[in-house]
C-alpha cells in the first residue's frame, strides 16, 4: 500500500509541476466542448430570403422567431433568385400570391446537401410548432416531451469522447514519460514494483482526466448554455467509470506502441474514428448496420449512452452500460500486465 | 568459490555474491550471451570490459531480472534470481547507463519516493537521506529539481538512489559515459567507498582506465562469451608476461663507439632499438617469437662482453588496453597457446 501511495504522491507531484500541461488540456477540453459542440447543434443565423409582398403567410415573421434564421423580405422575386445565386441568402421561400393557391415553394443553391439539411430541420421546426397559424393542415406530437436543445444533446456525447481524449493524453505521459525517462526501472526494480505501479498510475490518471473533464464542464456550461443536469453522483460515477475505462485499454494500447509519438497519433486518429462511429454525432439508428453493430461494441457508445441518462434525465441503460465499460477495462488492464510482464527490459 | 546448494540454511559462509551460472540469453536465433559462468566474490568489484555488442548490457539485464534467460541460473547473494525474482530484488541496486531520477522532482523528493518504493521507515529513511546527500556534495541542492543538475551531478544522484536501500550488490552499467573528467574522478571516488564499505560491485565500462584503476578483477566478454577473467596481473602474465625493457647507459663510452655497438646489437638481436640521447637509454620491445625476459638475460650479457656500461635497466608491463585488444580482437582466450607461444631462440652470432 506505502509503494502504491508513494506513486501516486509521485505522479500527481509531476502532474502540478508541469502547469503548461494542465492548463493545455482544460484549454483542449474547452475547445473541444465548445465549437464542436456549437457547430453540431447548428447555426442560428442562416440567411434566409422570403419573396412574400403581400404577407400572406406571416412565414417571415415565424421564421425569424424560430431564431435559426436571419430572415431577409424580397418585393422583387428576381433580385431574390440573384441573391440566391451569388450566396447572400442560402434559401428563398417563395410564397404563392394566388390567393387560390396554398402553397411555399423553398428554394435553396443546391451544391451543399448539409446546408439543405440545416434548412429543412429549422423550417420543420417552424413547420411543426407554428402549423395551425400558417394555416397548414398539418399536426404534430411527441410521445415523451424533453426540455432540453439540440446543444444540450450533444455535450453528453462530447464528455464521452473527452473521457477518451483525456485518459489518453494522461495515460500517455504516465506510462510512456517514464519508458522515455528511463525512470520506469526504478519502480519496477522495486519488490513488487510492476503490480504498485499498475494500481496508482490507473487511479492517477482517472482521477487527473476526471478533474480537468470536470473543471472543463463548469467553465463552458454557463457560458455555451447547456445543461449539466442534476444528477451530481451519477455525473461523478460515469465520469469515473468511463475514464477508468479508457484508461486501461490505453495502457494496453501504450504497451503495443511503446512510443509518445506513435502513441498520440494512433490515439488521434482513433479518436476522430470513435466520435463518428459511437452515435455521439450522428445517433446510430441513422448509420448503417455494419456501423451500428460497431458502435455497440465500443465503449464510448455506453459512455455516452450514461452521460445523457445523468446529465437529460433520459432513459439510460445504466448497468449493462458499467458492465461495458468494466469489461473493457478488464480487457485491457490484463492484456497491458501481461505486455508490461513480458517486457521489462524493453521498456 | 561457489554455492553447491540453496536451501534453508546451507548458505556457505563465503558464498559469492553474485554467480552465474551457463547464462544465455538469445534473441530469435540470435545468440546475445553464451553459457557465461561468472562469479563475484562478496565485497568485490568486479569490471566487465567488451565490446559494443559483446552481450554485456544483457548480461546485466539478466542479472535484474529485467530479462528472462534463455537457459542457465543466477544467484544473487545465494538468493536464485529465476525462481525468487521478486527476493532478489531488494538485494541489489542498478544504476543504469542512462541517467533514471525524475526530473520535475527535487533530490529529496527523488530519495525519499526510492525510500517509500523499498518500504524503509521514515525516520531511517531521512538519515539515509541526509548522509547519501552529504556523500554525494548535493545536500545545498537538496530541494532543488533534479532537472537542474548537471550532468554528475545527476549521476551521483542515481548512485545514491541505488545505495538507498543499502544493498549488498550494486549494479553498474556504465556509470561515467558521457561526464566530464572532474564528474569521472567524482563517480570513481565513490565507487572506492563503496568498495570499502564492503558493497559489491559489478561494473561494466568501455574505459581501460577505468577498470584498470578501480577493479578487484576484470571479466571480458566478447561474443557473449567470457574470454579472460582475473586481477590486472594475471590478465598481463598471461600475455607474454612483460613487453619491453630499458637500459640506462653508462657516460663513459663515446658517442661513434657507441654507435657502432649499437648497430651491431641490432644485427646480433634482430631487433629494433630505441635511443634516447638525453636520458643515455636505449629500449626495445619484446620480440614476437621470444619471451623477454630470456632476451633481456641475453642482452645484458652482450653488453658486458661489449664493454657497454650501463647503470640500470626496467621492463614494463602491458596495460589493460593491450590485454582486452589482444583478446578481444584476436580469435582466442587469454589462454591460448597462440597467445602464449615463445620458443627460446638463441641469439644469431658467435
Amino acid at each position: 500500500m506505502r509503494q502504491i501511495l508513494a506513486i501516486i504522491n509521485k505522479d500527481i507531484l509531476q502532474w502540478t509541476r508541469r502547469p503548461l500541461y494542465f492548463i493545455s488540456s482544460i484549454l483542449l477540453a474547452v475547445l473541444i466542448i465548445s465549437l464542436v459542440g456549437n457547430t453540431l447543434s447548428g447555426a442560428t443565423s442562416i440567411p434566409f430570403g422570403v419573396y412574400d409582398p403581400a404577407g400572406v403567410s406571416q412565414l417571415s415573421k415565424h421564421l425569424a422567431d424560430a431564431k435559426k434564421f436571419h430572415v431577409t423580405t424580397y418585393d422583387d422575386l428576381h433580385k431574390a433568385e440573384s441573391d440566391l445565386a451569388v450566396g447572400h441568402i442560402v434559401a428563398l421561400a417563395n410564397v404563392s400570391q394566388d390567393p387560390l393557391e396554398d402553397s411555399v415553394q423553398v428554394v435553396t443553391e443546391g451544391h451543399n446537401p448539409l446546408v439543405d439539411d440545416q434548412i429543412s430541420m429549422g423550417l420543420l421546426n417552424v413547420l411543426t410548432q407554428k402549423a395551425t397559424e400558417l394555416n397548414l393542415p398539418l399536426h404534430t406530437a411527441v410521445l415523451f416531451p424533453v426540455n432540453f436543445s439540440l446543444r444540450d444533446y450533444i455535450t453528453p456525447g462530447l464528455a464521452a469522447y473527452l473521457c477518451y481524449v483525456l485518459a489518453s493524453m494522461n495515460l500517455g505521459f504516465s506510462w510512456i514519460y517514464e519508458w522515455t525517462e528511463k525512470t520506469y526501472r526504478q519502480i519496477i526494480l522495486a519488490p513488487n514494483g510492476l503490480q504498485s505501479a499498475i494500481a496508482a498510475k490507473t487511479f492517477t490518471v482517472t482521477v487527473e482526466a476526471a478533474t480537468v473533464l470536470w473543471i472543463a464542464l463548469c467553465l463552458t456550461a454557463p457560458t455555451n448554455g447547456f445543461t449539466l443536469g442534476h444528477n451530481f453522483p451519477g455525473l461523478v460515477g460515469t465520469t469515473l467509470a468511463s475514464v477508468f475505462a479508457f484508461t486501461c485499454i490505453g495502457l494496453a494500447a501504450a504497451c503495443l506502441l511503446k512510443t509518445i509519438r506513435i502513441y498520440t497519433m494512433t490515439v488521434s486518429i482513433v479518436g476522430v474514428a470513435l466520435m463518428f462511429a459511437s452515435g455521439i454525432i450522428i445517433p446510430v439508428e441513422a448509420m448503417p448496420q455494419w456501423e451500428q453493430f460497431c458502435a455497440k461494441a465500443l465503449p464510448m457508445y455506453y459512455s455516452a449512452d450514461a452521460f445523457k441518462g445523468v446529465m437529460l434525465g433520459v432513459p439510460a441503460s445504466y448497468l449493462k452500460d458499467f458492465l461495458v465499460l468494466l469489461a473493457w477495462a478488464a480487457a485491457g488492464l490484463t492484456f497491458a500486465a501481461v505486455l508490461l510482464h513480458k517486457r521489462k527490459a524493453a521498456m | 568459490m561457489r554455492c553447491s546448494e540453496h536451501g534453508a540454511g546451507s548458505k556457505l559462509l563465503t558464498q559469492p555474491a553474485i554467480q552465474a551460472v551457463k547464462l544465455s540469453k538469445s534473441f530469435g536465433k540470435r545468440l546475445v550471451v553464451d553459457n557465461l559462468d561468472l562469479t563475484v566474490r562478496a565485497g568485490e568489484l568486479y569490471a566487465l570490459l567488451g565490446d559494443n555488442g559483446a552481450g554485456k548490457t544483457t548480461t546485466i539485464n539478466m542479472l535484474t531480472t529485467l530479462l528472462q534467460p534463455t537457459s542457465g541460473e543466477f544467484y544473487i547473494t545465494g538468493i536464485n534470481g529465476i525462481k525468487d525474482s521478486e527476493k532478489t530484488k531488494g538485494a541489489f541496486g542498478i544504476v543504469s547507463q542512462d541517467v533514471s531520477i525524475y526530473q520535475e522532482l527535487t533530490a529529496f523528493e527523488n530519495l525519499s519516493f526510492i525510500a517509500d518504493l523499498y518500504g524503509i521507515a521514515s525516520k531511517v529513511a531521512l538519515e539515509r537521506i541526509e548522509r547519501l546527500l552529504s556523500e554525494a556534495g548535493l545536500t545545498e541542492r537538496a530541494n532543488d529539481l533534479a532537472g537542474s543538475f548537471s550532468g554528475g551531478m545527476q549521476r551521483k544522484l542515481q548512485i545514491a538512489s541505488a545505495l538507498l536501500h543499502e544493498p549488498k550488490v550494486i549494479f553498474m552499467d556504465e556509470p561515467t559515459v558521457g561526464l566530464d573528467p572532474a564528474s569521472r574522478r567524482q563517480i570513481w571516488t565513490s565507487l572506492k567507498r563503496l568498495r570499502t564499505e564492503g558493497v559489491t560491485t559489478l561494473l561494466t565500462t568501455h574505459y581501460l582506465e577505468e577498470a584498470e584503476l578501480l577493479a578487484d578483477r576484470i571479466g571480458i566478454i566478447r561474443a557473449g562469451k567470457l574470454v579472460a577473467e582475473g586481477t590486472i596481473d594475471e590478465l598481463r602474465h598471461k600475455i607474454q608476461g612483460i613487453r619491453s625493457i630499458a637500459i640506462r647507459l653508462g657516460p663513459e663510452i663515446e658517442e661513434n663507439v657507441l654507435n657502432e655497438k649499437l648497430e651491431k646489437l641490432k644485427k646480433v638481436f634482430s631487433i629494433e632499438v630505441k635511443r634516447d640521447v638525453l636520458r643515455r637509454t636505449i629500449s626495445f620491445a619484446q620480440p614476437k617469437d621470444r619471451l623477454l625476459v630470456h632476451s633481456m638475460h641475453q642482452l645484458l650479457n652482450w653488453l658486458d662482453e661489449e664493454q657497454i656500461p650501463f647503470s640500470r635497466f626496467a621492463t614494463s608491463e602491458p596495460n589493460l588496453e593491450e590485454v582486452f585488444l589482444a583478446v578481444a580482437t584476436s580469435g582466442e582466450g587469454v589462454d591460448s597457446p597462440e597467445l602464449n607461444e615463445s620458443p627460446d631462440l638463441e641469439p644469431e652470432y658467435n
